[in-house]
């Protein structure tokens, strides 16, 4: 944890996920790699340790590709003991899928590093505001640059509070 | 009447699910307490009924417990379709 008096109960998605976290890219090799690019950014900032995209790995070939939540959509997690350093996410757009399982062809990545058990989830109702919709995550998947990418999810945010 | 959602580490995936559940439950005017967990405080804990994807609520199957195996997490109709027949 490295700042804690700044932390604060409402992290909006539109905090977390910014030009500084939002990527796009043609493809990636496998969803290993995929999770790999999608989270270097908050390793760049330190916000996770390597370890964290170890476990995020580990998870998944422990539990099966579950982290794809909806299709077209991945959310990989792990613990926040795992390496968290600091409440984050970040999304990775691809132009071409990459498959986390036979049938789960996944298009966008967002990555959730928790430091807790309670202060990402107004995050996640957000988040959930954003996935509802099959054409919203189609218009996100559009994106060829991540403004566009943070526009979408502010428009599909609503104010839905806890 | 409880319901209990499951994901592997209890922190997102079965966070948000819990939100579609209790959206579900509405529609279909039903009530029941509705909290999300991980997989291996799960089959220490007590539910009616146990929610999440196929992967990991596959491996709460005894044959005994009452299973909603989700494929789309976000999608509301699929939760109301399978938790009905449950309620």
């Amino acid at each position: 944890m490295l700042y804690s008096n700044e932390r604060r109960d409402d992290n909006l998605l539109t905090e977390l996920l910014h030009r500084e976290t939002i990527q796009i890219t043609n493809e990636v090799a496998n969803w290993q790699d995929a999770i790999r690019f999608a989270a270097s950014p908050l390793l760049q900032q330190n916000k996770i340790e390597k370890r964290y995209i170890q476990a995020m790995i580990d998870s998944i070939e422990q539990h099966g590709p579950y982290v794809v939540l909806t299709p077209k959509v991945a959310i990989p997690h792990a613990r926040p003991s795992d390496g968290v350093n600091e409440l984050s996410m970040s999304l990775l757009v691809l132009q071409k899928p990459v498959y986390f399982g036979p049938d789960k062809a996944v298009y966008v990545i967002i990555i959730l590093a928790a430091t807790d058990h309670s202060t990402h989830l107004q995050a996640l109702v957000d988040l959930t505001q954003v996935l509802q919709e099959p054409s919203q995550i189609d218009n996100i998947i559009g994106c060829k640059r991540a403004k566009c990418v943070m526009d979408k999810i502010k428009q599909y945010t609503t104010k839905e509070r806890l | 009447m409880k319901i209990l959602v499951v994901c592997g580490n209890g922190l997102g995936s079965s966070f948000m699910m819990e939100l579609n559940v209790k959206k579900a439950l509405l529609e279909l005017g039903k009530e029941a307490e509705v909290t999300h967990t991980d997989l291996t405080s799960a089959t220490s804990e007590k539910a009616d009924i146990y929610i999440g994807a196929g992967d990991i609520i596959d491996q709460l199957d005894n044959g005994v417990r009452k299973i909603a195996r989700i494929v789309n997490m976000m999608s509301i109709p699929e939760i109301k379709g399978k938790l009905a027949p449950l309620l």
